[in-house]
């Protein structure tokens, strides 16, 4: 006992010592959508970690999109949404965060085409780390991870009506699984309410841009029979102009077996 | 044998000196907030020596050179030390000597030749190597937003005519900045003028001020107290417990003057500045995972009576028929002595007194006239929204006066208790006791309801014993534009009822209260009316008084002649800031006509807020004389993300007495320039890029860096921040395009 001792205390007085610093990167807002009457706009940065970070900012052609099992980011196809990335400028391309930093990136539409459009702003996220002397470079620069966080950039001009259409992929007795296609040129953001028997079972708020799973949850599980899927613009962040801008698709009715 | 011995003891001596100056020369990085520096230090193989001139400017200290050592000193501190071998200049001092005189202060890492100073240091000012910090970020420009002073400048001519039953009475006063001085002459019943040299940042003598006032008599004066709250008197400590690795922000009018980290048991420890006057101080606690970030206010009290301990505060003021001489002396943080000496006509008079702050949030003072043994007693008190004024004064052992303030708010709700007792003789060689008290209740919230409540008691005791009562409320609601109130009043001589309100539109805006005295069975009542244009303002007022018995009309306006001249309405001396935000397109910083004001850019003035002038400037009045400002410009509301403010986002600038100051914040274009650096023998991160010999990027982990510059040809160097050794340099020619560099540590090595 007396031999394994010293070693007790050599970890004792280490393990409280060995204290890493991480970075926590933070996007707000996590999205945006812009008119042609207010064609710019800003996302701020925040590191609220204990360790610097550096963030290389892009802008990708995509949509968040799901298949029946995943929701994913999908780059280089949006549906029938429009490009923004090409009528984008932003500013930085990179930038550095201390502890504590913040970054305001600012971003400008230049003359896009009618219609609704849609780029990812992407915020690839690399720690800095202290520097050590004795570092090897190609060391360094192989223990690399990169967290990416997307923030999707919505433009729309003129007007447009998102057109949807429903089923049900599964169901749970607190939940229930929806999956939405978008058809239109126009996406949609708001709130999906399901009702059955003129009582409204669930609801949740959805941005849906080519295909989307929606989790509602539910008070109970629905009965055999028919149900409607209602929708509303309440989505949070949202205000009261581009609501109405964005628009309500029409009710769907589907039958739950 | 002695010739041996001679070169032996020789050749001793020359290896001693020889080895005596075997020292290695090493770069030391001093770290302290927000900044780095490297001081030269020395190892000779057991220990580290430093030089201590350098090290000690660094942080901040006054260095004296004596014969055979350094003494630093800064307003709170002396520290001496002796230097390892005074005849070799620079002075090397024992690091382990200083690390034992500034204690826990400064930590050394003597494996990466690391010296840190604490954020929470007590024996050096933090604070003022903050504020050095600051300074050098002050002038961001190409235009210094300092104080200014002028031969001829910033003149002002205000004016004002009002009519009222004793006839027509007109003002006229003016202002300006003459001979880098501030003057100020006033026309009315009398004439009276005066002029004013201010010297802020000096330590005996701050202000000379000579004049003549409106009964003819001329004055000189001088002083060396603290202009406004330009100096400051203490550090605050504040230790406290948090939530574990929450980030903790000292602030100060929006300003972070400290931040820490929690360790892991959440304790922290600040330092903020105290200045005189009262001090808010935001605690901002940022804990880590996102949540809600708490903030709690504090309210640091110093008297302006109280003077930092061995500092020596005077003021003389010399007249025709009077002459005074005040001195104050701090014998301790929360003790101060005062004097007087004060010649009226033929007759001196001499005082003695002192102020004592037993806790922050209060003070006593005490002052004794010594021929004529009249006294006077004080007491301040404020914690936590809570503040209350006394004073009490008499004459050997006869009370003759007491007055109270006490005051309290919370969120919309503020009460005010007035009161006061006196006790003199009356005609009659009576005694007779006077008591007045006058409580009264506000809720303003920020829009909508407003309501004022106030009474008004006086009782006489004596032989005439008599009460009066007065009362006063008022009650309404308050829109963006439109604000309107019902009143209700009564004193002694009438009771009146009516309705008073403010009509804003634009720049035009009107004012009016009327009313109905139930007594005399009339209408009273007050219009006013204010209008603004570029070319000018004017101002309109009339007024029938509550009590029906006198009337009066007023008129008062501004015309803009030209930049430096303007006629003002009377009474607009006070400092205020104009901020030009305008797209330099060519670049010179300096705004021409074709350039426009961009009025949709918005911006922050902390402890102020701005009003929108039709030119699309923002402006600020009742600013602090010689008070620091920060602003800054709101990047989110900037349209282009190619435009950057040249002073960059935040800058800060001082008030001047008396003037509008224009701040020309030129937003450029820059052109972005990419780059990276190849044949890497380190780590990227220890890489900075310099532009033309200043630091201005960091380099990525991929070897990447970002610049964004104006057209103009550049020398980039890559710098290894730990050694300092420029690495590589390449020059640039930018153009109005983004361009590409590449350089190669090998190939572009210097």
């Amino acid at each position: 006992m007396l031999r394994v001792l010293p070693y007790l205390l050599v970890t004792g007085v280490w393990a409280p010592r060995q204290v890493f610093a991480q970075a926590a990167l933070s996007v707000t807002p996590a999205y945006a959508v812009i008119t042609h009457d207010r064609p710019y706009g800003a996302f701020v940065l925040s590191n609220r970690g204990t360790e610097g970070v550096e963030v290389t900012i892009g802008a990708h052609h995509g949509v968040i999109a799901s298949t029946d099992s995943t929701t994913a980011v999908v780059l280089g196809e949006a549906g029938r949404l429009g490009d923004l990335s090409r009528y984008l400028t932003f500013f930085p391309e990179r930038c550095i965060l201390p502890a504590g930093g913040k970054q305001t990136v600012r971003y400008r539409i230049h003359e896009a085409p009618e219609g609704a459009h849609i780029t990812l702003l992407h915020f690839a996220m690399q720690e800095r780390g202290a520097i050590v002397d004795g570092q090897i470079p190609a060391v360094a620069s192989g223990l690399r991870i990169v967290y990416n966080l997307v923030a999707p950039l919505i433009y729309l001009q003129g007007r447009g009506m998102p057109v949807l259409s429903a089923r049900f992929l599964e169901g749970t007795p607190n939940e229930l699984h929806l999956y939405l296609e978008n058809h239109s040129r126009w996406p949609f953001l708001g709130g999906v309410r399901v009702i059955q028997n003129g009582w409204q079972l669930g609801s949740a708020e959805a941005a849906v841009y080519t295909t989307r799973v929606v989790r509602i949850p539910v008070a109970e599980r629905p009965l055999r029979g028919p149900l409607q899927l209602k929708f509303d613009s309440n989505y949070t962040g949202l205000s009261l102009a581009i609501r109405h801008q964005l628009g309500v698709p029409d009710p769907i009715h589907l039958h739950w077996n | 044998m002695q010739q041996w011995i001679l070169r032996t003891v020789l050749i001793f001596t020359m290896i001693r000196a020889a080895s005596a100056q075997v020292l290695m020369e090493v770069p030391l990085l001093l770290e302290f907030p927000g900044r780095e520096e490297l001081v030269r230090a020395w190892y000779d193989g057991e220990a580290f020596l430093v030089d201590g001139e350098e090290l000690f400017q660094a942080l901040g200290f006054a260095v004296q050179l004596t014969g055979t050592g350094l003494e630093a000193l800064d307003t709170r501190h002396r520290h001496t030390f002796s230097c390892s071998n005074p005849s070799a200049p620079p002075c090397r001092i024992f690091l382990t000597d200083i690390l034992d005189v500034l204690g826990r202060a400064l930590h050394f890492d003597q494996n990466r030749l690391h010296l840190t100073a604490s954020s929470a240091a007590s024996t050096f000012d933090m604070r003022s190597l903050r504020a050095r910090q600051r300074s050098w970020t002050e002038v961001p420009g190409p235009h210094l937003f300092g104080r200014t002073r002028s031969i001829w400048g910033g003149m002002m001519a205000s004016w004002q005519l009002r009519r009222d039953a004793f006839g027509v009475h007109p003002f006229f006063r003016f202002t300006g900045s003459i001979l880098h001085g501030s003057v100020e002459a006033e026309l009315s019943d009398g004439a009276s003028w005066t002029y004013r040299y201010d010297r802020p940042e000096k330590v005996w003598l701050t202000q000379v001020q000579a004049g003549r006032n409106a009964r003819g008599s001329t004055e000189f004066a001088i002083t060396n107290v603290p202009l406004a709250r330009r100096r400051l008197h203490r550090m605050r400590y504040l230790r406290g417990r948090s939530d574990p690795h929450a980030l903790i922000q000292a602030v100060i009018r929006g300003e972070i003057v400290d931040q820490v980290q929690a360790d892991a048991e959440g304790h922290y420890e600040l330092s903020a500045p105290v200045w005189y006057g009262t001090t808010k101080l935001e605690l901002r606690t940022h804990p880590l995972g996102g949540r809600r970030t708490q903030s709690d206010p504090q309210y640091l009290f110093t008297p302006t009576s109280m003077v930092p301990p061995g500092k020596v505060f005077y003021g003389l003021r010399i007249g025709e028929q009077h002459a005074n001489l005040h001195v104050q002396y701090g014998i301790h943080p929360r003790w101060t002595l005062r004097s007087a000496l004060a010649r009226h006509g033929v007759h001196p008079e001499a005082s003695v007194g002192s102020t004592w702050s037993p806790v922050t949030f209060l003070a006593v003072s005490t002052e004794m006239q010594v021929l004529s043994a009249h006294w006077q007693t004080g007491f301040q008190l404020w914690h936590s929204g809570v503040q209350v004024t006394a004073r009490l004064n008499g004459r050997k052992r006869h009370f003759q006066n007491l007055h109270m303030t006490a005051s309290a708010g919370r969120g919309p709700v503020s009460a005010l208790l007035q009161g006061s007792m006196s006790s003199f003789l009356s005609p009659f060689n009576e005694r007779v006791q006077r008591l007045s008290l006058h409580p009264a209740v506000w809720l303003h919230h920020h829009g909508g309801l407003r309501m004022q409540a106030g009474w008004e008691s006086n009782w006489l005791h004596g032989p005439f014993a008599e009460a009066h009562h007065r009362w006063h409320f008022g009650a309404g609601w308050m829109f963006s534009r439109v604000r309107v109130m019902g009143f209700a009043t009564r004193d002694d001589i009438q009771s009146a009822y009516g309705l008073e309100g403010i009509f804003m539109l634009g720049h035009s805006s009107l004012a009016f209260r009327a009313g109905w005295d139930a007594d005399h069975q009339m209408m009273t009542g007050r219009l006013s009316f204010q209008m603004s244009s570029p070319f000018g303002s004017l101002s309109a007022r009339g007024q029938r008084d509550v009590r029906g018995i006198t009337h009066s009309q007023q008129i008062q306006g501004s015309v803009h002649l030209w930049d430096r001249v303007q006629l003002a309405p009377y009474g607009i001396q006070q400092s205020a800031v104009e901020l030009r935000i305008f797209e330099d397109l060519n670049g010179n910083g300096l705004q021409e006509h074709t350039e426009p004001i961009l009025p949709h850019i918005e911006a922050e003035l902390f402890q102020g807020g701005w009003t929108r002038l039709r030119t699309g400037a923002l402006y600020a009045a009742h600013l602090e004389p010689y008070q620091r400002y920060q602003i800054r410009i709101l990047e989110a509301s900037i349209r282009d993300p190619s435009l950057h403010p040249a002073t960059g986002p935040e800058f800060s600038f001082t008030a001047d007495p008396g003037q509008r100051k224009i701040l020309h914040v030129p937003m450029q274009r820059f052109v972005p320039v990419t780059g990276m650096v190849t044949g890497l023998d380190r780590t990227p991160l220890r890489l900075n890029i310099l532009l033309d010999q200043e630091k201005e990027a960091e380099v990525y982990r991929d070897g990447g860096f970002t610049l964004h510059l104006r057209p103009g040809r550049y020398t980039l160097t890559v710098v290894d921040i730990l050694d300092q050794i420029p690495l590589a340099e390449k020059t640039i020619q930018v153009d109005t395009r983004p361009i590409r560099v590449v350089i190669h540590l090998g190939e572009d090595r210097r």
